[in-house]
């Protein structure tokens, strides 16, 4: 007999009307299921049959328990692994930040001596540097102040402006080093007494 | 949970879940990783499992999680020879060669088809039809109106019929 010549029994396509509405009980979708795969289907109703074989649960050989105890196993050493090379590299990482920290913290004072090192190897030109460069500061101070005066006039108390002129007292104290402008032998006598100096504390 | 109980109380059900995936994705290798991957994530949480009261229920879902994403990433689902002698054996009332064939490679399109539906349909549709859920219990556990479920179910079904149709 043809597959064409085929209708579905009425109950059938009852339940597989309700099937598509989902209207059906689990028992009437068993029912269905078992129709279709054990019966001739016409060919109009092959898309059901491929849906309903496609649902139906069939037999199948049984999954064997080894393989999953070995993937499981494999999965385990392998994290154990990442664990371990995590491990390492954290503390590779922490004995390179120790010998980082180390470094710096020994190169820094030397630095810092350096920069504290004298830049005149001769007092007298050392002297004279800072001089020069006060006397410039003092005498800008002193036009300021000058300038300055007059605003007094417009309520600013003259009195803040008092402690520049102590900057001004100071400049004029550094002129007492004045004396190692002295004579050259002088100047030796300082450095003698300052080896003397050196070998005591020694 | 021990080697002993795991074996006891979740490997009995390995068999089940690779018949499962390997219904919805057509061949063994992927079924067999699929089943594989699921006991990997089973063992590592088996210190929480005593407290899963249902481990069937537990682990069918994330078997069905991970057989949706999986599905996702075949781009063509291959047909698994042995899965086609299986289905032919199913079918062998039905005497026509071609017949045979074409029911064979419906049941592929079935697979095809539902990967084009969306996530919600999929569970839906694989909870009811492959899982024998009832209503309530699909409702409860998507947290969507039994109702609103069978108007879903009803359109993944039509949906599929009507993409297998189409392609004829």
């Amino acid at each position: 007999m043809n597959n064409k010549d085929q209708i579905l029994p009425e109950e059938i396509k009852s339940i597989l009307s309700k099937y598509y509405n989902g209207r059906t009980t689990i028992e009437e979708e068993r029912l269905l299921k078992k129709y279709f795969v054990q019966n001739q289907i016409p060919d109009s109703n092959l898309s059901d049959k491929a849906l309903l074989s496609f649902v139906n649960d069939e037999e199948l050989p049984i999954f064997p328990e080894n393989e999953i105890w070995s993937k499981i196993l494999v999965t385990e050493k392998k994290k154990r692994n990442q664990r371990k090379t995590i491990q390492i590299l954290s503390s590779v990482a922490a004995s390179i930040l120790i010998v980082f920290s180390f470094s710096i913290w020994y190169s820094y004072p030397t630095k810092h001596v350096e920069t504290l090192t004298d830049t005149y190897s001769n007092p007298h030109e050392a002297y004279k540097a800072v001089q020069k460069y006060l006397g410039l500061v003092s005498t800008k101070l002193a036009y300021a102040y000058t300038e300055i005066r007059p605003i007094g006039k417009l309520a600013i108390p003259v009195e803040a402006m008092q402690s520049f002129s102590a900057i001004d007292k100071n400049v004029k104290r550094l002129q007492q080093f004045r004396i190692l402008e002295g004579s050259a032998h002088e100047l030796k006598r300082f450095s003698i007494i300052s080896d003397i100096v050196i070998v005591d504390k020694n | 949970m021990n080697e002993q109980e795991f074996s006891q109380k979740v490997m009995v059900y390995s068999s089940k879940f690779y018949r499962y995936s390997y219904k919805i994705l057509g061949n063994k290798d992927d079924a067999h990783d699929t089943v594989q991957d699921l006991y990997v994530k089973l063992w590592t949480i088996r210190k929480n499992l005593n407290s899963i009261s249902n481990i069937e229920a537990f682990a069918t879902t994330i078997v069905r999680n991970l057989c949706i994403d999986r599905l996702k990433k075949i781009k063509s689902t291959v047909l698994d020879s042995g899965c086609l002698v299986k289905l032919s054996v199913v079918t062998e009332s039905n005497n026509n060669e071609d017949d045979l064939e074409e029911v064979d490679v419906k049941i592929d399109l079935v697979r095809r088809v539902i990967k084009k539906l969306p996530e919600l349909q999929q569970k839906i549709f694989l909870m009811r039809d492959f899982e024998e859920k009832e209503y309530d219990t699909i409702s409860n556990e998507l947290g969507i109106s039994e109702e609103n479920l069978r108007v879903m179910l009803s359109r993944a079904r039509k949906k599929i019929r009507e993409l297998i149709e189409t392609s004829r």
